[in-house]
């Protein structure tokens, strides 16, 4: 039986949480103060996940970059092999909040997508 | 020079004054303009591209750039006017506002309410006083976050972050992500200030290490920064000697805190509280200067974008509202008692707050456990909050409900204390 111990990332809280862990499983979880909470923790414990965050370039005479995003979590040990991908990315404007920039990204299912819209 | 006519007044298109000139439009005011200096609007958070925005405001997890384009669109649907790439040369607390832009001129504005939202500026090396040569490649997080995020250009590739603040800790991710080596994140405190949702996700996702009671005592380089030389500090932050230890680095980003950005207030006459930096406000956030308000990072310096919101709200409502021939009423002091930074409003009319809940900001001084938070009046305690815990890196905020306030004795002057357990005792 082990003990495992995380900070909860959801909102700026930071509520401690306890973790039983016995031969893998998790056991019991304590310490959140919300559902949320409750369901970070248990897949932090198992199979840890974040939103990606980047930019991609872009041709504008007014910004060089466009902020995109993952629209889902990406497993933990990708975020950084994801990055190569996005390098690849070059866009034009116009672009709108929300617009796919990248289907499925590294066949995770995962969509990347923009994060503002950018007028020619 | 042409002069214009409005009713609200704000200085600022970040997320203060966007929130502010939402709420004075929805409380009728009818020419609300904001101005300002970048070529768009959003503020600092069409650079902030990373997520964690919106959760208290609006119950979703947004990024920088996602949380501004919500109050962008608001504001154009809502009637408020933005006036981008203009510059405010002086606020007069008669609330005339002159600015200059290359496009439109000098031009002046008359207000009947002026809104203070221009945010807060990095500490810079010189604030800090960093000893060795001048190369390029020291620069603040924030700079390096626009070259990033918006510019596209990447400031070096092997870095060091003097700092742990919220900005130094998500440009270490940002840095490491973009495929620099980061070497480490230098506090000089035995504890972050950022918050702990940072640490977990920007530092130990990418075993970045964090060094505590550590600093940056010297930078080397001629004309490119070389490394810089690391030193552990004791208790009350003096360097020991014998610790030091090279580093070797081409870029060292600075994440060492955050003025209120407060040139044309102070130049206003607006009565600055050294603790916070920015004005001194009541309850509605009018500072010292009838028809003069303030809100967002000039007032104090927020953790979260949301409490900015929160906080422009109050202004935007109170400059809507805003009657001349009022401002002679009678107000309470608000004082940060033991243990406590600051308090923001520092001044409140408790007759006018009746019947509304009052919500209090304030920060700690020292991280604390089993807390309680006290409101006195003239030595007795008169409301008490217990909290689990606090820290200097995340703001408190206490709402009093309009029953607790009458508790409160008008005409007499407030202070909150704060009293809990310390880590090491």
């Amino acid at each position: 039986m082990a003990e495992k111990k995380l900070i909860c990332v959801i909102c700026p809280v930071g509520c401690e949480i306890m973790a039983t862990i016995e031969n893998g499983e998790l056991k019991k979880i304590k310490g959140y103060r919300c559902e949320q909470g409750r369901d970070y923790a248990r897949e932090e414990f198992t199979s840890p996940s974040r939103i990606l965050t980047a930019t991609v370039r872009i041709k504008s005479n007014r910004v060089g970059q466009l902020p995109v995003r993952s629209t889902e979590p990406l497993p933990r040990e990708k975020l950084e092999e994801a990055m190569f991908s996005l390098a690849r990315v070059k866009l034009e404007p116009p672009i709108k909040e929300g617009q796919l920039i990248l289907k499925d990204i590294l066949k995770t299912g995962v969509d990347i997508v923009a994060t503002r819209d950018l007028e020619k | 020079m042409q002069t214009y006519d409005l009713d609200v007044l704000i200085i600022g298109a970040g997320p203060a004054g966007l929130g502010a000139g939402i709420k004075a439009r929805e409380m009728g005011a009818r020419r609300v303009l904001v101005l300002e200096r970048d070529f768009e609007a959003g503020g600092i958070l069409n650079q902030c591209i990373h997520n964690g925005f919106g959760l208290q405001y609006f119950s979703e997890e947004l990024t920088g750039p996602e949380y501004a384009g919500r109050f962008i669109r608001k504001a154009a649907r809502a009637g408020v006017e933005v006036q981008t790439d203009t510059m405010v040369l002086e606020v007069k607390p008669s609330r005339e506002v002159i600015t200059s832009s290359k496009k439109y001129g000098l031009q002046r504005f008359r207000a009947k309410s002026v809104v203070l939202a221009m945010g807060c500026r990095e500490r810079t090396r010189d604030a800090i006083q960093i000893y060795g040569t001048r190369p390029a490649g020291i620069l603040t997080a924030g700079t390096a976050q626009r070259y990033t995020n918006i510019e596209g250009f990447l400031p070096g590739r092997q870095v060091v972050v003097l700092g742990s603040g919220d900005i130094g800790l998500i440009m270490a991710r940002r840095m490491k992500l973009e495929g620099c080596q980061v070497q480490g994140v230098y506090e000089l405190l035995p504890y972050t200030n950022g918050l702990s949702r940072n640490v977990v996700q920007c530092l130990n996702d990418f075993s970045i290490p964090l060094y505590l009671q550590q600093t940056i005592a010297r930078v080397h380089g001629d004309h490119r920064l070389e490394g810089v030389t690391a030193v552990k500090v004791d208790k009350k932050g003096k360097t020991l000697p014998g610790t030091e230890e090279f580093v070797p680095c081409d870029t060292l980003l600075l994440s060492v805190g955050l003025i209120p950005e407060n040139e044309l207030s102070r130049k206003a006459g607006v009565e600055i509280d050294p603790r916070t930096g920015g004005p001194i406000v009541n309850q509605g956030r009018m500072t010292n200067i009838p028809g003069i308000f303030a809100c967002g990072n000039v007032v104090q310096v927020h953790d979260l974008a949301d409490d900015v919101t929160v906080e422009s709200e109050i202004a935007g409502i109170s400059a809507a509202l805003f009657e001349r021939g009022k401002e002679t009423e009678q107000k309470e002091k608000i004082d940060a008692g033991k243990g406590l930074g600051y308090v923001v409003p520092q001044e409140i009319n408790l007759d006018k707050q009746r019947g509304e809940p009052l919500l209090l900001f304030m920060r700690a001084e020292l991280p604390r456990q089993k807390v309680k938070i006290t409101i006195n009046q003239e030595g007795k305690e008169k409301l008490a909050f217990p909290l689990p815990f606090i820290k200097p890196g995340e703001i408190i905020k206490i709402t009093i409900e309009p029953d607790d306030l009458r508790e409160l004795i008008p005409g007499k002057d407030i202070q909150v204390t704060v009293r809990g357990e310390g880590k090491n005792g």
